[in-house]
């Protein structure tokens, strides 16, 4: 299973479901007495998640391994720290989790990885990490594959990336790599990043296998979700070679969405129609995305009252209420609107388009660069204060991360 | 002025066509650049012919040769040899100099040189007003005659891409390491993006030296193949939902039946319509297009596309190159987003026939097109750098005939309005003559090579920014790598010598150590 | 019969060519130094190596405008120096002289009655180059003297301008002696080393002096001559015609001189075994009759070694080279035309002086007018 995103959610309600659902693919795993769990990045949705989050994942990982199921993971884009401070290394610590992105000592500048072989299948399985914005490039642009490609036995690749000539036009653009960048010959390509599910085959690339999130990452995610995207895991049975890969859907809630094109209208006809949307349904037990977009032709955006509607519907039992309405603008206040399917892939397509207008001599401050480091830092600086930290750590560990994404060294005054 | 710089001195001529004799053993060339000082000014000249000239009538010469060749016992000899014969270059001037104490101003030359001045030949300081902007890239030396000067030239990036590219080259002359160092020297900017149809597969090095050896190859080159991609390529697969009737015009030849046919199973199967002809699903009104004209267009996409049924009854490609399935849906998108970013995108279209090639660059270029026409509309462009496509044999899509009996395709439009919207082409071809000079006018920048037909020279001589009505002879003797830039943008046509390609991967300075990476 | 008069004509001239033979040569004084014209007597020029420097000078001029009482004309004189085959630069000596010269009648009073004189004026173009000038006091000659009249008629002005021009030759020819040739050198006039006019002397005997005194051998070459036989042939044609029962590539033969006191002594050379030319040559009499057979042969060689360039086999470079830069062209003379006129053009009384030139002009703008 892959992109858990553990700790993304924000209210209470989708917190809980979060939690459950990965609780109930944890007890599947138990239940099917499965021989190990590959968890190819993102289990968290940031290094060091709340204190409930963790506490949460040690109590779930125990139980895996008190069961004696290995998982073998890799840093995702969302839980890698650059200083080995996510709770990941915490859990790998205490046995919990294994980390199977080994690289070996070797000359040179190649990444050479040396194999984490599981003692019950002997599978041997190798794996690269994700990182932040993209940067795993690097790994794969230095990777022996030579020697991966050499291995005999059954190899699995973990990975955390989006693969170009995978991609349909229904996934997010960025971040993502050639296919050639793979070590050839893998039984099994393990890979996270890309949330909705999908198995290909390719030349030299048997099996490439995304089981997608369990539940949510982005807010995309839980429209997708809403519009019949089957969230959940990936079985795969196997001896010498592949014999099964199963998706195996958890279906722990349910949804409505609601989509509606506010373009040419009046601030007020827009709020009229969509309170008489809700009518139209149940929401009990339901998590309700209303999505609206276009350019109001009077009045502003502020003037359509959403609160109203979502209190409404929790009075009327909806677990939540997400309101998207990013592409929602009034013809009174306009500003330019840059493109995208989810959040992040405007604050991507926004970076991108005032970056060349920045006059900066500093390459790593330009261009597809300057985009990733500037997504990356975006990120760390949206950090929560965790629940045992107190302000000045706080910022000093936010200050700390920073800087370290930006090539800083910082000296202490000690 | 007793100078051991001076190669020779103007003794007679007329405007065009000014005669210099030259010094005893200086040995001019065709092509030589010269310059004659003036006052506060400088005259650049060049050599376009050498003529014989004598003192002695040319029946002595003849007599003398005569003694010489048949070993007659005649003791006799021509006496002061190199004061009485001599060679007469016949040179015209190219730019008129106006030198002030900060920068030189360069007009065309309306005045004759001082008579009886004495010439020099050009050094790199005389031409220092080619000096390289902010804004441009480096496409070779200043070469005078066989020599090159160590000049750089460089032209105004954004302006010569937008105002497209002609390369007339005959085989053998350069035209490839041409492209190379061009796209070489274009990688670092972001400022031009370009779309590369490489019809033989030879700009990316996937067997050699080539554009991935660049530094900055990883960020700014991106190459798409259609099998076995080296590390860090991509497969090139175009999803068949991609392609829609338009990026035929132009390209395929299609009788009125057959284009009515494919209207038809686009309005009826939309994304589908080309699976739905390879097919032979029948439409809703079947006696709209009739089993004959299905088949021939079933035929056509078997030839041009490489499509076929394999024996279930679904949609394969031969060259590996178009999907029926749901690969490659994203492919052209990303294309263009690369373009876009200010990238090198190159396409190894060698194992397409011509037409899927052109087919393919339609599908890129058509979105291109209409993107940067939005772009306009929304006042964006200058955000968005240039793009330029570049085609090889390009009379394949702008040639006359191709427009003629054809409607006008994604190339000719570019070529005739592309540069509205910052789009040009960079079109490389054996046959200038076959392309309409309407299309010809436009190209304002012309990096001509070595040509030893006479029809293709006065093709590119009759279209040319400059008047190079006595280049042709400078034109035919073109050796490899060696070229002249005759462009709207210069300030007269400027012969230069191609660096070597191999040179300039050799000659990059050595990437920065990286410090070993740590796997996390 | 058809009437040929042409024909007629070359069987006449063919017959008394036959008839003339060669004969011995005829010189106009009496007293004239005679050698025969034998076979014997043509000595071959055996080509050996030498180190002897060769001047040449020449001169050209052009008549710029001309009345039968004054006339205008533009000279020019230039020496080159070889060493072989090989141009020598001059150590001090400038190598091209120009000035010009004018021609203006007086009338002078003599024993008897009247008479006109012609003087003439030089101006340098150059103004360093007066010192070598002649000066205007030698430049005055009764229009009577049969040294310059044309049988019974005055001079033209041209020829009376050009002494000047003759004179300047010498003067040329001495400063090149005094600055630039040694001993065993050798200076080349173009033409004879007879003095034709009065006070000629003056200048040839300075040049005389000067080359006996530091050993330069004085030559002068004609492309012409006007000497005949006594049976009327031409001298040059009959000793070709000699020539053909000698063996040799390259010969002399002694003619002699005009007369006692002649300066240079006269010998004809064939230079090049494959040139048609054969030339009257002078050497100074009292260098030439001091020299063995071998200094004599050397400095023949060293002319003949001078001899081969292919535009005229058989004439010294080195003259060629001299009229090369010494010839005023036709069209230079219509620039210092027009400068002459545009000067005169602002003086009152311009019509009065261009009125004189019609007196010749009547040729002239006939020719115009019946093309």
């Amino acid at each position: 299973m892959s992109d858990c995103h553990l700790g993304y959610q924000k209210q209470e309600s989708l917190q809980k479901i979060e939690l459950n659902v990965f609780e109930t693919a944890v007890s599947e795993c138990i239940k099917r007495k499965i021989d190990f769990i590959l968890i190819p990045g993102d289990l968290f949705h940031g290094n060091i998640p709340e204190m409930r989050v963790q506490k949460f994942a040690f109590k779930q990982f125990r139980r895996l391994y008190e069961s004696r199921i290995p998982v073998y993971v890799v840093y995702g884009s969302h839980d890698f720290s650059p200083i080995s401070n996510s709770v990941i290394d915490l859990l790998t610590e205490v046995g919990y989790l294994i980390k199977v992105s080994k690289q070996k000592d070797a000359p040179g500048n190649k990444i050479v990885l040396e194999f984490v072989q599981d003692p019950k299948t002997k599978a041997k399985i190798f794996g690269l990490p994700g990182l932040s914005a993209g940067k795993e490039l690097e790994y794969y642009e230095k990777l022996d594959r030579k020697s991966l490609e050499k291995e005999e036995g059954f190899k699995i690749f973990l990975f955390h990336s989006g693969i170009n000539e995978l991609k349909t036009k229904a996934v997010a653009e960025s971040d993502f790599m050639p296919i050639s960048l793979l070590p050839k010959g893998f039984d099994y390509y393990a890979g996270g990043h890309v949330h909705n599910y999908s198995l290909q085959e390719y030349k030299d690339y048997k099996k490439i296998a995304y089981p997608g999130t369990i539940f949510a990452g982005y807010h995309s995610d839980l429209e997708d979700s809403a519009k019949g995207t089957k969230r959940g895991f990936i079985l795969v049975e196997f001896d010498t070679k592949i014999r099964k890969v199963e998706f195996v859907p958890i279906e722990k809630v349910q949804y409505k969405i609601i989509e509606y094109n506010a373009n040419g209208k009046k601030s007020t006809s827009v709020n009229l129609d969509l309170l008489s949307e809700i009518k139209r349904f149940d929401p009990e037990d339901k998590i309700i995305i209303i999505k609206t977009w276009g350019e109001l032709i009077s009045g502003k955006t502020t003037e359509i009252d959403f609160t109203k509607i979502s209190e409404e519907l929790k009075e009327k039992g909806a677990i939540e209420v997400l309101i998207n309405r990013n592409s929602l603008s009034s013809k009174e206040y306009s500003i330019t609107p840059a493109s995208g399917k989810n959040k992040e892939e405007i604050e991507i397509n926004v970076f991108k388009e005032n970056i060349g207008q920045i006059k900066i001599g500093k390459k790593k401050l330009q261009g597809t660069l300057g985009v990733k480091l500037a997504k990356s830092l975006l990120h760390e600086l949206r950090q929560s204060q965790l629940v045992n930290e107190n302000k000045i750590e706080y910022q000093n560990r936010i200050e700390q991360n920073a800087f370290k994404i930006l090539g800083i060294e910082i000296e202490n005054d000690s | 002025m007793m100078n051991l710089d001076v190669v020779g001195q103007i003794v007679a001529g007329e405007f065009g066509s000014i005669l210099v004799r030259e010094k005893g053993g200086k040995k001019l060339e065709l092509g030589d650049l010269l310059i004659s000082r003036e006052v506060n000014a400088s005259l650049i000249l060049q050599v376009f012919d050498l003529v014989y000239g004598s003192q002695i009538p040319r029946e002595t010469h003849e007599l003398m040769s005569g003694i010489n060749l048949e070993k007659m016992p005649v003791n006799t000899e021509i006496f002061e040899p190199e004061l009485r014969n001599y060679v007469l270059a016949k040179v015209r001037a190219l730019a008129y100099l106006n030198k002030s104490a900060n920068s030189t101003k360069v007009n065309l030359p309306k005045i004759l040189p001082s008579f009886f001045n004495e010439i020099q030949l050009v050094n790199k300081e005389d031409l220092d007003f080619l000096s390289k902007d902010e804004d441009s890239f480096f496409v070779g030396k200043i070469r005078s005659g066989s020599k090159v000067l160590d000049a750089d030239v460089w032209l105004p990036t954004k302006d010569v891409f937008s105002h497209h590219v002609l390369i007339p080259a005959t085989t053998g002359r350069g035209k490839s390491n041409l492209v190379k160092t061009i796209l070489w020297n274009l990688l670092p900017t972001k400022k031009v993006g370009a779309l590369v149809l490489d019809a033989h597969d030879e700009y990316y090095g996937r067997h050699g030296l080539g554009l991935k050896d660049h530094n900055e190859a990883k960020d700014r080159l991106v190459y798409y193949t259609p099998s076995n991609p080296p590390a860090g390529a991509n497969v090139l697969t175009i999803n068949l939902q991609s392609l829609k009737p338009d990026h035929f015009r132009g390209i395929v030849t299609l009788t009125e039946p057959q284009e009515q046919a494919i209207r038809i199973y686009f309005r009826e199967f939309k994304g589908d319509w080309i699976s739905a002809v390879i097919q032979e699903r029948p439409t809703q009104n079947p006696k709209e297009v009739a089993p004959i004209t299905l088949a021939i267009l079933k035929r056509i996409f078997r030839l041009t596309l490489g499509l076929d049924l394999d024996e279930d009854g679904n949609v394969i490609s031969f060259n590996q190159v178009f999907d029926a399935g749901t690969r490659g849906q994203t492919v052209a998108d990303d294309i263009v987003k690369d373009i876009e970013d200010g990238k090198i995108v190159i396409l190894d279209t060698s194992r397409l026939v011509d037409e899927a090639e052109l087919i393919v660059g339609n599908v890129i270029a058509s979105r291109i097109f209409d993107r940067y026409q939005n772009y306009k509309v929304r006042g964006q462009l200058d955000r968005k750098p240039i793009v330029t496509i570049v085609v090889e044999e390009a009379p394949r899509v702008i040639g006359e005939d191709v427009l003629k009996n054809q409607n006008s395709n994604i190339y000719s439009i570019i070529a005739k309005e592309g540069r509205k919207f910052n789009i040009g082409l960079t079109a490389i071809t054996q046959l200038t003559s076959v392309i309409p000079r309407t299309i010809l006018a436009n190209m304002n920048t012309k990096i001509i090579l070595g040509n030893e037909m006479v029809q293709e020279r006065q093709a590119i001589i009759a279209s040319a920014s400059q008047d190079l009505s006595k280049d042709d002879r400078n034109i035919a003797s073109l050796d490899k790598g060696e070229a002249i830039i005759s462009s709207i943008f210069v300030p007269f046509a400027i012969p230069i010598k191609i660096p070597l390609f191999e040179d300039l991967v050799k000659n990059q300075n050595e990437p920065k150590r990286n410090i070993k990476t740590k796997v996390f | 019969m058809t009437y040929d008069p042409i024909k007629l004509l070359i069987e006449d001239l063919v017959t008394r060519i036959e008839q003339q033979g060669t004969g011995k040569t005829i010189f106009s004084s009496n007293d004239s130094e005679r050698f025969d014209l034998i076979p014997e007597n043509f000595h071959e020029i055996q080509i050996t190596k030498g180190n002897r420097k060769m001047a040449f000078v020449d001169g050209g001029s052009g008549i710029l405008l001309k009345a039968p009482n004054y006339a205008i004309q533009i000279n020019r004189i230039y020496f080159s120096i070889f060493d072989g085959n090989k141009r020598v630069i001059p150590k001090k000596s400038r190598t091209r002289l120009e000035f010009f010269s004018y021609v203006f009648s007086t009338i002078k009073k003599t024993a008897s009655k009247k008479e006109i004189f012609f003087n003439v004026n030089v101006w340098a173009v150059n103004e360093t180059d007066k010192e070598l000038l002649p000066k205007p006091k030698d430049l005055s000659f009764d229009s009577t003297d049969k040294r310059i009249a044309e049988g019974n008629q005055r001079p033209d002005l041209a020829r009376v301008a050009s002494i000047a021009r003759r004179f300047a030759e010498w003067e040329m020819a001495t400063e090149i002696v005094k600055n630039e040739l040694s001993k065993g050198d050798i200076l080349v006039i173009d033409g004879s080393l007879q003095e034709a006019f009065q006070k000629e002397t003056k200048y040839t005997d300075e040049l005389h002096g000067l080359c006996k005194s530091k050993g330069v051998i004085l030559c002068g070459l004609s492309k012409t001559s006007r000497l005949y036989t006594d049976s009327g042939a031409s001298l040059l044609g009959a000793i070709k015609q000699i020539s053909h029962q000698v063996k040799f590539d390259r010969w002399f033969i002694k003619i002699g001189t005009q007369k006692k006191d002649d300066r240079g002594l006269i010998l004809v050379v064939k230079l090049h075994p494959n040139s048609e030319f054969v030339f009257r040559l002078e050497i100074l009499r009292s260098q030439l009759e001091k020299m063995t057979k071998d200094e004599l042969n050397s400095v023949l060689s060293t002319l003949a070694s001078n001899s081969s360039d292919l535009s005229m086999i058989g004439y010294p470079y080195g003259l060629i080279d001299v009229d090369t830069y010494s010839r005023v062209k036709f069209n230079e003379l219509s620039f210092y035309r027009d400068i002459i006129l545009s000067h005169l053009s602002k003086e009152p009384n311009w019509r009065h002086v261009l009125g004189h030139t019609m007196a010749l002009r009547g040729h002239e703008d006939l020719n115009l007018a019946v093309g």
